[in-house]
């Protein structure tokens, strides 16, 4: 079992779950908490439990058939976000995917990391080589609205240049560590991946410079999915591909519609052109702290839905949750009920990051 | 040592005025030359703010000496022009015509004669529509009218980068001074008002309603004209001449965004890229500079995307360094726009004062940067740069200085230039494969073409291409014609010459573009559109592929190729003098590698105009017959990879040739025709061969377009200056005539030929060819050793370029 080279560092009493082998820290101090820093400072994400598969030979087109975005085309120094399907066009995961010159990096959050990756390995891999790096890199994110700054000053590096989902390489403790823009809370967010060493010295070099200003606590898992779920970010674990497909989630952003070939595109395009009964949409609950997944949804007294993933949100007071409706009333701005309580239902983003409306200086 | 390039003189009309004077004193009190204009159209009229010229601008005589129709733009390069050399006291019967050169930048050239010309079709018919408003409309029109209004005979170019275009242009202008090919270039930037670029910038958005408000409240552009030339000339030249010194040089830098096609890239990473390049080519350091001449269009996102840019090359220095735009005084024009800042910096440079940025808002807080708020200030420096940045991103910076300015300029390391990668895809095949195997079957790809509206029955044609297979899915649902072939026939020469793109080389490899005819389909379908429907039904998406680089921006992007950048645009030569420009840029250390490519679509637009001016053949393309009756026209692309020989042996690159010498010259021919004597493409043919260092070689392959005049200048040529036992060939009985790719396509023919040791042969039914040269074609594909070729090009309008090549030992 991989343990985090950041674990020594952990405040004591974090909680954590077994995720693709690994113990992934769920809360370190409390949700409130991680969630105020992740949206109002800057947090320590932890990237143990991710999949990091490197991928070298013909690996472009290997992937390219797999995924449902280009990666022929991306070039060396690109990050593209994108689904592996199974030939159903059931979602088996996210995943980044990485151009690193000479080599492939396929970065799957721990949700989805095992099932990607059996996926991988079961694929006829003539031509190419597939290795779990997890052993000899590790990975965590820094995200914040201003996290932009501590890579700015630390590295001496001019951050306004790397767009989203961008990568560099930097010279960092004797070696050569990988940066990417990319991040799931909607705020600035960079993610290095590094050995043990190096990421254990980037973590007390960021504290000892800007933990008074920025705090740089560690953020869980919970938080992390608050702050998801704030954008509809989606959190496919094992069973949200019974929740819906592809569409209904309302995660077609994740699909490159040019793209005509790749496991499960034609059960996907068949998917597409079907009339939609059911979709999904936020909604807020003032008058709870929590509601169970499933708990059916009614409106006028006839069921209509049922709630997908719900959390309790410091930002809105009660809960913030998305619900899987009937298509005719999966629209914003009305009033449903769950368990006697009102549910007003939202468009996206149901909580704006302040980092969509910041810019670096 | 390199050739230090002065301007001794300059000369320019926009919305302040007619004249340098006038235009110096009104800029630098701060006046405001903008001014509302209803712009008419069906569907409703719209007003805006623009900078229009309103002085009179009378007509310049060469319009009737020439039998040629009005054209604004024309009349503004002339003026500009005559003020220029008037100022510079330059004289061309005291100089060595093919030694003098005309180079513009426009993005529109004589788009007011097309419009009007198109609208005449559009509302009557074909056969009412006035050829000669056709003569004017090609973007090389302008620079043909300015070199044969004052003779000059050498280099003959266009620059069509849009908003960079004459920044670029005076770049461009002194390499090829600094390579020895010139004394001297004309050089400057021209554009007119125009309804098509107002439709395009208001479905875009981008407009002011008002007096734009460059660094401040950023709401938009006024679009605006005119014309802007300064005279560029070889410093001991100019001194041996006793002319005066208004500025220098002193470098420049390009630079691509490899971003979006036609937002800034927010970061700033290309514009200061071209900042820091143009810095550093002149020798200088960033404490050498005290003025910035900015881009400052008055939108949100060129601003911001500049100010960052200022702050990336600046830092501390910034409140030390003043940055001004003076598109508040007299609008954005366009490809006119880098030439009147170059003027505007010069004037800064002499009177010593920085102009304002009019327009400013009082109350607005520049800190820590120096905006130069509506009043001028002075100028602290010996040096200024002037920005220019483009839609496509296309990034130019120039450093412009006293001539006393010490510096030590670096010196280009010494290395040859060769050829490591190729590509094309049109007629003759979509691969390179196909193409060699048409070569080597001799194959006529001249197929049927019909239309009511013309006579030319014959057309090339082209297979049918698996677009995917070269271009990212997510670009081919908003790219057009031109751009698809670009993006294949420049990927396919990427992934020949094995040159990786990574983060450490995307700055060092950069992209030169031909093209004759530019998206013509695009621009006929949004003028169509503003004709029939109106400037406000202008769709969002047709616009940003109607800027002539539009193309290579995509082409960039898909590649992450950001490197320098520039499109060159003179009818069937185009192709050639991109391949110059990109050696000169390599040999002058702007970058490792260039991929240069050149795309031509042809279509039933292309076709029936050059039919309606009598160019194209009718039923039997016959080249080089002595009753050839005119052209065929044809679609295509090709892309060779140039690359500093140093840096290819680096990575142990495969490399196909070396390019040995180049020659470049130009004629006053009539307009849309060419001398037929052919002594200027017998000049650029013979300067190639001399920078050879050869007295022959073993191939020579030419145009051969089928028209008379052409064929007898190919015909003089081939008697006069290629040796007896040279072998002669030409493309185009096979392929007809690909408009600005057409050498391209020669150029690929002699790298067949060095492959195969066998020069193409005249396809089997070719009719009989001159009788003064067909002793010099070969009938088959002769197997023969070849090693040395020479390609020459010409355009109508007479611009010609030639290239030898050597086959390389590895």
């Amino acid at each position: 079992m991989k343990v985090s080279p950041l674990k020594s560092m952990y405040p004591a009493g974090v909680k954590t779950a077994l995720l693709a082998g690994c113990e992934v820290p769920t809360c370190y101090t409390t949700v409130e908490h991680e969630y105020d820093v992740l949206r109002n400072k800057v947090g320590i994400i932890d990237g143990v439990g991710y999949a990091m598969l490197k991928v070298s030979g013909d690996a472009a087109s290997f992937l390219d058939r797999l995924v449902t975005k280009d990666i022929c085309f991306l070039n060396s120094g690109k990050v593209c976000e994108c689904l592996f399907l199974n030939e159903d066009a059931a979602v088996l995961g996210i995943a980044y995917i990485m151009n690193n010159e000479d080599e492939f990096f396929v970065l799957v959050p721990p949700e989805n990391a095992e099932a990607v990756t059996a996926w991988i390995g079961a694929q006829p891999q003539d031509g190419v080589t597939v290795k779990d790096v997890s052993g000899e890199l590790s990975m965590l994110f820094l995200e914040g609205e201003l996290s932009w700054k501590i890579v700015k000053e630390l590295f001496s590096f001019p951050v306004e240049t790397l767009p989203l989902r961008d990568m560099t390489t930097l010279d960092y403790a004797g070696e050569k560590l990988m940066m990417l823009r990319i991040g799931r809370s909607g705020e600035y967010g960079y993610c290095f991946i590094a050995s043990d060493e190096a990421l254990v010295k980037l973590v007390k070099d960021c504290r000892e410079r800007y933990a008074e200003e920025l705090c740089l606590d560690f953020c869980g898992t919970e938080a992390l999915e608050t702050c998801m779920l704030e954008i509809s970010q989606p959190v496919l674990t094992e069973g949200a591909a019974a929740d819906g497909n592809v569409f209904e989630l309302n995660q077609q952003w994740f699909v490159q519609f040019e793209k005509e070939e790749y496991v499960g595109h034609d059960r996907l395009m068949e998917l597409f052109a079907e009339p939609k009964e059911r979709l999904s949409v936020g909604f807020s609950c003032a008058e709870v702290s929590a509601l169970a997944d499933g708990t059916p949804i009614t409106l006028f007294g006839e069921e209509v839905g049922k709630v997908l993933r719900c959390k309790n949100n410091p930002a809105v007071g009660g809960v913030l949750g998305t619900a899987l409706l009937k298509a005719e009333v999966a629209v914003s701005g009305i009033e449903l009920t769950a368990e006697g309580h009102e549910l007003k239902t939202l468009s996206s983003p149901f909580v704006r990051p302040h980092s969509w409306d910041s810019q670096m200086d | 040592m390199s050739k230090r390039v002065v301007i001794t003189g300059y000369g320019v009309i926009n919305a302040l005025g007619k004249g340098k004077a006038v235009v110096e004193k009104r800029l630098f009190d701060g006046e405001v030359g903008l001014s509302k204009k209803i712009f008419t159209s069906k569907g409703g009229d719209i007003a805006g703010t623009v900078g229009e010229v309103h002085a009179e601008l009378g007509q310049d005589s060469f319009f009737a000496e020439n039998g040629l129709p009005y054209d604004r733009c024309a009349q503004f390069a002339l003026l500009a022009a005559s003020e220029c050399l008037e100022h510079a006291g330059f004289d061309l019967h005291k100089e060595e015509p093919y030694r003098c050169g005309v180079a513009i930048g426009t993005s529109l050239g004589g788009m007011l004669s097309g419009q009007k010309f198109h609208r005449q079709w559009l509302e009557k018919s074909i056969d009412e529509a006035e050829s000669d408003l056709l003569v004017m409309y090609p973007l090389h029109t302008i620079v043909d009218v300015v070199a044969k209004k004052y003779g000059f005979r050498g280099v003959k170019t266009v620059i069509s980068t849009a908003c960079a275009a004459s920044g670029n242009i005076v770049g461009y202008g002194c390499d090829m001074i600094r390579n020895g090919k010139q004394d001297v270039v004309l050089a400057g930037g021209v554009d007119p008002l125009s309804s098509f670029s107002f439709a395009g910038f208001n479905a875009l958005k981008a407009l002011d309603p008002e007096r734009c408000q460059p660094y401040s409240g950023s709401h938009g552009i006024n679009l605006g004209e005119g014309g802007a030339f300064v005279l560029l000339e070889d410093y001991d030249h100019a001194v041996s001449r006793g002319a005066t010194v208004y500025a220098e040089v002193l470098g420049y830098g390009l630079s691509a965004d490899a971003y979006h096609p036609t937002a800034p890239d927010l970061g700033g990473g290309g514009p200061s890229r071209a900042m820091k390049a143009a810095i550093a080519s002149g020798g200088l350091t960033v404490e050498d500079i005290a003025y910035v001449n900015g881009h400052g269009t008055g939108t949100s996102a060129n601003d911001t995307a500049e100010r960052l840019a200022f702050k990336t090359v600046f830092q501390e220095r910034v409140p030390e360094v003043a940055l001004s735009s003076i598109k508040g005084a007299i609008g954005h024009c366009l490809g006119a726009a880098g030439g009147e800042e170059c003027v505007a910096s010069v004037m800064a440079l002499n009177n010593g004062m920085v102009p304002p940025t009019v327009n400013f808002i009082e109350n607005f807080d520049p800190a820590p940067f120096n905006l130069v708020p509506n009043k001028a200030q002075p100028l602290k420096s010996d040096v200024v740069l002037s920005n220019s940045f483009a839609f496509g991103g296309n990034n130019c910076c120039l450093a412009l200085g006293k001539p006393t300015v010490q510096r030590n300029a670096p010196e280009p390391e010494k290395t040859d230039i060769v050829i490591t990668g190729m590509g094309c895809c049109g007629v003759g095949g979509i691969q390179l494969e196909q193409l060699w195997q048409t070569f080597d079957e001799r194959r006529r790809c001249i197929g049927d073409f019909t239309s009511d509206e013309c006579k030319c029955r014959q057309a090339g044609q082209m297979p049918a291409i698996e677009w995917k297979k070269f271009i990212p899915s997510k670009f081919l649902r908003r790219i057009d014609e031109v751009t698809k072939l670009t993006m294949a026939a420049g990927k396919q020469a990427l992934d020949s010459s094995k040159l990786r793109v990574t983060r450490e080389n995307t700055e060092r490899i950069g992209v030169i573009y031909a093209t004759g005819t530019g998206p013509l389909g695009t621009i006929v379908n949004i003028d169509k559109t503003i004709v029939q429907q109106g400037i406000a039904a202008i769709s969002l998406s047709d616009f940003p592929n109607s800027v002539i680089n539009a193309a290579p921006g995509n082409f960039c992007i898909a590649n992450m190729l950001k490197g320098p950048t520039s499109t060159l645009s003179n009818g069937v030569v185009s192709f050639l003098l991109a391949f110059n420009y990109a050696h000169a840029l390599l040999k002058n250390d702007a970058a490792d590698a260039i991929v240069v490519v050149s795309a031509d679509e042809c279509n039933e637009p292309l076709i029936i105009g050059n039919d309606k001016v009598g160019l194209l053949s009718r039923e039997h393309f016959r080249p080089m017959a002595a009753d050839a009756d005119g052209m065929v026209l044809s679609p295509g692309a090709v892309a060779v990879v140039l690359e500093k020989e140093s840096a290819a042996k680096v990575r142990d690159a495969k490399i196909y040739a070396k390019v040995k010498g180049l020659g470049i010259s130009s004629d006053n021919a009539k307009l849309a025709s060419v001398d037929p004597c052919g002594e200027a493409l017998r000049y650029s043919v013979r300067q190639a061969m001399q920078e050879a260092g050869l007295t022959r070689t073993d191939l020579y392959l030419h145009t051969a377009m089928g028209i008379a005049d052409c064929d007898a200048a190919d015909t003089n040529t081939i008697c006069k200056e290629i040796a007896e036992d040279t072998l002669v060939s030409t493309v185009s009985p096979l392929l007809g005539i690909a408009s600005g790719t057409d050498a391209g396509y020669s150029l690929l023919a002699a790298l067949y030929a060095f492959e195969k040791q066998c020069g193409l042969g005249l396809p089997d039914g070719q009719a009989a060819v001159r009788a003064e040269v067909a002793n010099r074609y070969a009938y088959e594909n002769k197997a023969a050793e070849i090693r040395t070729a020479c390609i020459s090009g010409m355009s109508l309008g007479g611009a010609y370029a030639s290239v030898v090549l050597e086959k390389y030992d590895a």
